[in-house]
């Protein structure tokens, strides 16, 4: 169980690869990569220069905890791997990976999707986009949060 | 007692300040009751939290909590916008 918070880039083959190590016993690899999306142009005449990715040190780390024990409970997992990373970030850099390793293909995915679901919300941090004509914070998205519902879990 | 205040994203920005500790007399209060005080002395940013309270998300040592939970002498409270990660 590893969780990581950091400004630089990290490598998901290396991430993996240190997964599998002496672990025979796993036979499958699930791993959900989010990067830093341009604007849509259809609909947006702006273009996204960089974000800057804040976050709530202390707190992350014990949410991110507890998202991954919630998960244990509830799927079999030979080990999980959580990194974000916060700073400066430009479009098409990757800003989070979630890596399950199970030894069945259906636990890995279930709950790489769970944790991906529960960080969005759940995760104290914040991303601010700045533009060639202004500077926002990014809103929540009611969508995330119904996505989080759907999984039914009492807090 | 003392209370240590944490301002992340927007109302970081807002109040220009990462960090606050504030020694109030009470020996019990809430983060409402600490927020209504704060704007009633202090004013300015405040007033500006407590108007947009219904969109803020409050932390007591690191846990999301309610504005009635109840503050401790020592205890770290966080303001801040909904989450926006992943």
């Amino acid at each position: 169980m590893t969780i990581c918070i950091q400004k630089d880039l990290f490598n998901i083959e290396k991430i993996i690869s240190n997964l599998r190590k002496n672990k025979p016993n796993i036979g499958a690899i699930v791993s959900f990569i989010g990067y830093v999306r341009d604007f849509n142009k259809d609909i947006n005449t702006k273009k996204l220069k960089h974000m800057e990715l804040e976050h709530y040190p202390g707190m992350t780390e014990k949410t991110l905890i507890k998202i991954e024990l919630n998960a244990k409970s509830r799927w079999s997992l030979e080990d999980v791997f959580i990194i974000h990373r916060v700073g400066k970030l430009h479009p098409s850099d990757p800003i989070v990976a979630v890596v399950v390793a199970s030894q069945h293909r259906k636990n890995a995915f279930e709950a790489c999707e769970f944790i991906i679901d529960f960080l969005k919300t759940d995760a104290p941090f914040w991303k601010k986009e700045i533009s060639d004509q202004d500077e926002l914070w990014v809103e929540n998205r009611f969508e995330d949060h119904k996505k989080k519902a759907s999984w039914n879990i009492k807090e | 007692m003392k209370i240590n205040i944490l301002f992340f994203a927007g109302i970081r920005e807002m109040f220009g300040i990462h960090e606050k500790c504030i020694e109030i007399k009470e020996s019990e209060t809430s983060p409402e009751k600490l927020l209504k005080f704060l704007s009633e002395k202090e004013q300015g940013s405040w007033i500006e939290l407590l108007n947009s309270k219904d969109s803020i998300r409050v932390a007591i040592n690191q846990e999301i909590s309610n504005w009635s939970d109840s503050l401790k002498d020592g205890d770290e409270l966080a303001f801040f916008p909904p989450i926006t990660g992943g």
